[in-house]
């Protein structure tokens, strides 16, 4: 299935974000970021699937969470970073 | 034993947090680590008793609130972010040693807003008297811990709001049983431990930051590893090493037995104890009970003594008798100082919302017999 992943620079900021996102009825999963996908090292991601995106991102910004890089991640493990 | 030293940290806890710390023993990794159930549990669980604090503390975002081991090292992280050496700073005049001694260390201009015991009008305008434009921050307990006495926190965070001077507020004995909220003082920082009011095990507290914190200790975050600079952003920034997590989940366990049983409820029970103690005390010949005779403790702290007793004997007996008190200066010399009891300290009784009537009533007693 493809995924976004909405990486953050917190764990605790991801957490925020999963929050939102489930109280507005967006379900959403937490994950330790692809090392590949980030060059500081270490991180978490939420990742909501292609359909709910939309909906996030602007959940996520009503809620003033700062989100970092978007990955677009295909099944086939290829991604491309998007662009809000 | 009856356990009347709650002030030094709360010894009979709620059963749920007694759970909270096996179950986390049992069932949780290292949090913002790894990536498995065991270490996203661990990290669930941290945010769980981030918000269960910003519920109970007015806190606008769970990134605020900050795990420390006790308020000693939260306090040491506050100061140590507004004051460098030769700043003016101004404190009450009943500060525990965990101000006292960073400001020593420092090398600050320690200004003394100096009041008598129990005059909260005194102390807003010894405060307002004391605080200028020279000063970086201003430090004050919520409640003294040798006395008992409620400083009028509020008054005094208005003072530093108009001089726009940051306050640091030590919240050691009235986190979990008077309201401290962070949104109506605009503090700089709140700083508590999870062991006494809160409930919580020994080896947690809270740091609540409303202004920019500077690092006490450096380490791993699970956070932006590649590069060797702290991160800028909290909590992360506050957080470096393993956490505590059967302590983090004993406090949130805690927390959430505050919230339920509210601290106006937890508080009006204390301090009919304290009242009740305070009042018998005084009616026994030779007891010196420090309290406002004129209203309610407002507190689950007294301090007395009694004449031509050396105050840490008199504690050794209660203790002989079954009663767990402290006795001496409390960690608090300046406190005592204030209050003309530096030379003979106190004995103090501290109350839990565990302990009932009929146990300060034996206490009472007990004392009774010592006097004579």
């Amino acid at each position: 299935m493809n995924m976004y992943y909405i990486t953050f620079r917190s764990v605790t900021t991801a957490q925020r974000a999963v929050r939102a996102l489930e109280q507005a009825g967006v379900t959403s999963r937490m994950a330790r970021t692809p090392n590949e996908l980030i060059p500081d090292g270490c991180g978490y991601s939420v990742k909501v699937i292609e359909s709910r995106f939309n909906a996030a991102i602007i959940i996520l910004d009503k809620s003033r969470i700062q989100y970092g890089k978007v990955f677009f991640v295909m099944a086939t493990g290829e991604s491309r970073e998007v662009f809000i | 034993m009856i356990y009347l030293d709650s002030a030094a940290t709360t010894l009979q806890k709620p059963k749920s947090v007694h759970l909270a710390v096996q179950r986390a023993m049992q069932t949780m990794s290292s949090p913002g680590r790894g990536g498995h159930a065991a270490a996203l549990r661990a990290g669930n669980a941290l945010f769980s008793c981030r918000e269960a604090a910003c519920e109970l503390f007015s806190v606008d975002n769970p990134e605020k609130v900050i795990f420390t081991m006790n308020a000693t090292h939260g306090l040491n992280i506050a100061i140590k972010s507004l004051v460098g050496s030769g700043d003016k700073v101004v404190v009450s005049g009943y500060e525990h040693n965990a101000v006292m001694r960073p400001l020593n260390a420092i090398g600050a201009d320690i200004v003394t807003a100096d009041c008598p015991l129990f005059c909260e009008d005194a102390a807003a305008a010894a405060f307002a008297a004391k605080i200028d434009s020279e000063t970086k921050a201003v430090i004050c307990t919520h409640v003294s811990n040798v006395f008992g006495f409620v400083l009028p926190i509020d008054r005094i965070a208005e003072i530093c709001k108009q001089n726009n001077v940051p306050l640091i507020i030590d919240a050691s004995q009235s986190a979990g049983i008077l309201p401290v909220d962070m949104s109506e003082t605009g503090a700089a920082f709140i700083a508590m431990p999870g062991h006494k009011s809160l409930y919580g095990p020994q080896g947690t507290g809270l740091l609540l930051c409303g202004a920019e914190p500077k690092t006490l200790i450096e380490g791993g975050t699970g956070s932006n590893s590649a590069l060797m600079s702290m991160p800028e952003f909290l909590p992360d920034r506050l957080e470096s090493g393993t956490h505590n997590m059967p302590g983090i989940c004993g406090l949130e366990a805690g927390i959430r037995f505050v919230i339920k049983q509210t601290t106006s409820a937890i508080l009006r029970h204390e301090s009919l104890l304290v009242d009740y103690a305070a009042n018998a005390l005084s009616g026994i010949k030779g007891v010196t009970v420090y309290s406002d005779t004129e209203r309610s403790a407002g507190s689950s702290v007294l301090s007395f003594n009694i004449q031509d007793q050396d105050c840490e004997v008199l504690a050794s007996k209660l203790s002989e008798q079954g009663y767990a008190i402290r006795a001496g200066l409390h960690c608090a010399p300046l406190a005592h100082k204030s209050a003309g009891t530096f030379q003979s300290g106190t004995v103090r009784m501290s109350v839990s919302v565990f302990n009932t009537r009929t146990e300060i009533a034996g206490f009472v007693k007990n004392v009774n017999k010592l006097s004579i």
